[in-house]
């Protein structure tokens, strides 16, 4: 089943053209690595499909619904933001609160994930006196706790301490097995080879490469995607 | 109900921000001071009325923009949910403008209880909506302006001339045109100037209008105490609600 579809997406800045008519889907069981260097449009795409960005052209549809008709569409959305920053005083059984009453749904997945974390020293600590790391975990707690049938993660490992990084990875190939879709953007292309399956490379605005990761590999006849895109990018010109 | 949902998360945020705790306690000192000072209700309420329409536009103002940006990631985070952009900012503006409030009215308090007059009712609610009317204007600066240096620049620009300059360009009207009759002129003047409107809300039902300043005078004599207590509450109400409209307009239709 088709979790996302991106049709002719277009959107520009005072003039600038930063996404030109960018077009993929995404179906359930898949995970995507939007890949590309910066000012290629990974970031508007991604909050094009949030609701943050309003794109000047095109359409999104999550779970078949068009993005265009109001923000219902984002419950089926667990996004991990780049940066987690949270109301300093507050904390995260009450963010947790918060949210499940915005969404109008239990956190089911929250015990779960509490403890794959280790997040249950901290649940009553307010936001201001929790570490970088900590931050983060509570960041892929909200993302995943609702249980929604798509994943959008920006950079999700960058403050994760190794152990965390490792299982935080072993959950999204779960999360895979169970049907999920993801949308990952990472600047590790090595960790986006462990758990992706395809990867879009976005470059000035428009899709580049729109391959399956082995694919890629086996196309490119080298083992290392990074490599493998750096190859076929470089056959292109 | 997510509003208020939205609403009551931002209170308990800011019930927990000890520094705003502050803002009531110098009102709270302040008021004390005139208190012992002078036992004179007149003297009382005008010293207290005085610090109002400075401290007050000033503290939210500021607060509320750099609430506003500081907060900026975790709007973005809660639009992230099934939630409309006019929840989120409305939840916010209701949680920052009541508990602003309520802080102004714990820190007047002991002057409005050892009183009790009509007069000091008036100067509570003229407190209210200027800080209702700063808390909107500080959204309107913040949705328009990405950058907080320079939101904050233009918040305190507006405050300076409110509170301060906009009463010296008047007396220069005067001054420079004091031939030609000038009701009607310091009349509009008055009316865009939310500080100028709440010092008339509260002296329009004194006995010392006469003795404030022009504006109050002309205010007396055209419209009378009553009419003009009504029509500077109608345009107080027109200021905290027109900057907010705008202000949601703005960020339905802004990419973050």
């Amino acid at each position: 089943m088709e979790v996302l579809r991106v049709e002719d997406l277009r959107k520009s800045y005072r003039g600038l053209e930063v996404l030109k008519g960018v077009s993929f889907s995404l179906s359930e069981g898949e995970i995507l690595a939007i890949l590309g260097p910066n000012a290629s449009g990974k970031t508007t795409l991604i909050k094009s499909i949030l609701g943050h960005v309003i794109p000047d052209g095109g359409e999104i549809f999550v779970m078949g619904k068009s993005t265009k008709e109001g923000e219902g569409y984002r419950r089926y959305i667990g996004y991990m933001p780049q940066e987690p920053d949270f109301p300093e005083n507050l904390s995260v059984g009450e963010l947790l609160e918060l949210l499940s009453s915005v969404r109008g749904q239990e956190p089911s997945r929250s015990r779960e994930l509490i403890e794959l974390f280790g997040l249950s020293p901290f649940l009553d600590k307010p936001f201001g006196r929790l570490s970088g790391g900590t931050k983060q975990k509570v960041s892929a707690l909200l993302a995943f706790c609702f249980d929604p049938p798509l994943y959008i993660l920006d950079e999700p490992t960058s403050g994760l301490d190794p152990v965390a990084s490792v299982r935080f990875k072993s959950l999204l190939i779960r999360e895979r097995e169970r049907g999920k879709a993801v949308v990952l953007t990472s600047h590790i292309i090595s960790e986006v080879q462990q758990v992706a399956k395809r990867v879009l490379f976005l470059l000035e605005g428009r899709v580049r490469i729109n391959a399956g990761v082995e694919e890629l590999l086996s196309e490119s006849g080298e083992e290392e995607l990074e490599r493998a895109i750096i190859k076929l990018l470089g056959e292109e010109r | 109900m997510r509003l208020l949902g939205l609403t009551l998360f931002d209170f308990k945020n800011l019930v927990r921000i000890k520094a705003l705790w502050a803002y009531a306690f110098f009102l709270w000192a302040v008021g004390g001071v005139f208190l012992y000072l002078s036992g004179d209700e007149t003297k009382v309420l005008l010293s207290l009325l005085s610090i109002t329409l400075l401290i007050v536009p000033l503290v939210s103002v500021l607060f509320s923009i750099t609430h506003l940006y500081d907060s900026a990631n975790f709007i973005k985070l809660l639009l992230s949910q099934p939630v409309k952009r006019s929840e989120v900012l409305l939840g916010k503006f209701l949680a920052l403008s009541v508990f602003l409030s309520f802080l102004f009215l714990l820190g007047v308090l002991p002057a409005v209880l050892r009183f009790r007059g009509e007069a000091f009712l008036l100067l509570v609610l003229s407190g209210f909506f200027l800080t209702f009317i700063y808390t909107a204007l500080a959204f309107l600066i913040g949705v328009f302006f990405e950058e907080k240096a320079r939101g904050v620049s233009v918040a305190l620009i507006l405050w300076l001339y409110t509170a301060l300059i906009h009463d010296g360009f008047i007396l220069s009207v005067i001054y420079l045109f004091g031939d030609y009759p000038l009701e009607r002129v310091v009349i509009g003047l008055t009316l865009v100037n939310p500080v100028d409107l709440a010092r008339l809300l509260v002296v329009l039902r004194t006995d010392v209008a006469a003795l404030m300043g022009l504006s109050e005078a002309v205010f007396k004599e055209f419209f009378g105490s009553g009419f003009g207590s009504f029509l500077s509450a109608l345009s107080l109400i027109l200021w905290a609600i027109v900057p907010l409209l705008l202000a949601l307009w703005r960020f339905r239709r802004k990419d973050l």
